[in-house]
């Protein structure tokens, strides 16, 4: 078996493709202004609606997760699942971002208009 | 690659060692930036690589599973459903390719579309836990990766496989 590590092709389609992923985060990352609000979901349904120009925590019903907005930025702030998973996703501030905690089904996404949103 | 018994449950030992030992390894790297918790590089699916090329679809499998299985440890039940998820696709569309192609396709070629499988894989899986299509906001950067993470675990099977094919 005489088995190639990279084949001409194969390098064109992956430069391609890595150029094309990466000009799409740019943009999304360029386009995405500030985020208005969070939307908190638990199993899918929205539970509830925070702006993010005034700091507060929420808990989320039946979960351990608390979501924290604190100076323009929201985050999972606490989850008493085992991977904690969901508090790495950081500090989210532009529309379009999201964090998920797993094991307890919450999701939180930013929204607001981003420049994505207005040119379609 | 016909083996006798003995020796192939001995070399799946030892590819199962191998895989649970880098996915160790790889839990100790700090998280990259711009990059959703939780990701990883992939090197552990080098021994799984040499599976799908070396020996069967069964082998490189249970690879997956005990890797996974890993996971379960580690991080909890949907660390390890995510895990599975992700390298039962990828293996099964590598094993495909090679299958199909034989020796005209590439190591980067296989691993890279493994890669983005298992992550394409494992974002469907995410959607459908949290009925959200919210972690989708991920993909370009994770499809980025898969072909920088598939690229670099290429190289590195291609390094290796000279060595570990005399097992």
């Amino acid at each position: 078996m005489k088995q190639r590590i990279v084949t001409l092709p194969a390098l064109i389609a992956c430069i391609a493709l890595a150029a094309v992923s990466a000009a799409v985060w740019a943009f999304m990352q360029n386009g995405a202004k500030g985020a208005e609000g969070v939307n908190i979901y638990k199993n899918g349904k929205l539970v509830t609606a925070l702006p993010m120009d005034s700091d507060t925590e929420y808990s989320v019903e039946e979960s351990s997760v608390k979501v924290k907005i604190e100076n323009g930025f929201a985050f999972i702030s606490e989850s008493d699942c085992k991977c904690k998973t969901c508090i790495g996703f950081g500090k989210l501030s532009k529309a379009g971002q999201s964090a998920v905690c797993l094991p307890q089904k919450v999701t939180v996404e930013l929204f607001g208009e981003s420049e994505i949103d207005a040119a379609l | 690659m016909k083996k006798s018994l003995s020796k192939r449950v001995a070399l799946l030992g030892m590819l199962a060692a191998l895989t649970v030992a880098l996915s160790f390894a790889e839990s100790l790297l700090p998280p990259l930036p711009f990059l959703p918790p939780g990701f990883k590089i992939g090197i552990a699916n080098i021994a799984v690589m040499y599976a799908v090329f070396c020996l069967d679809i069964k082998a490189a499998l249970s690879l997956s599973v005990v890797k996974s299985g890993f996971m379960l440890f580690t991080s909890g039940g949907y660390a390890f459903a995510l895990s599975l998820c992700g390298s039962v696709a990828s293996v099964l569309v590598m094993f495909a390719l090679f299958k199909f192609f034989k020796e005209r396709i590439s190591y980067i070629a296989v691993s890279v579309v493994g890669a983005l499988f298992h992550n394409a894989a494992q974002l469907c899986m995410v959607c459908i836990i949290t009925s959200s299509l919210a972690a989708l906001y991920y993909s370009p950067v994770l499809a980025f990766m898969a072909v920088i993470c598939g690229s670099a675990t290429a190289a590195l099977t291609g390094a290796a496989m000279p060595l570990i094919k005399k097992l």
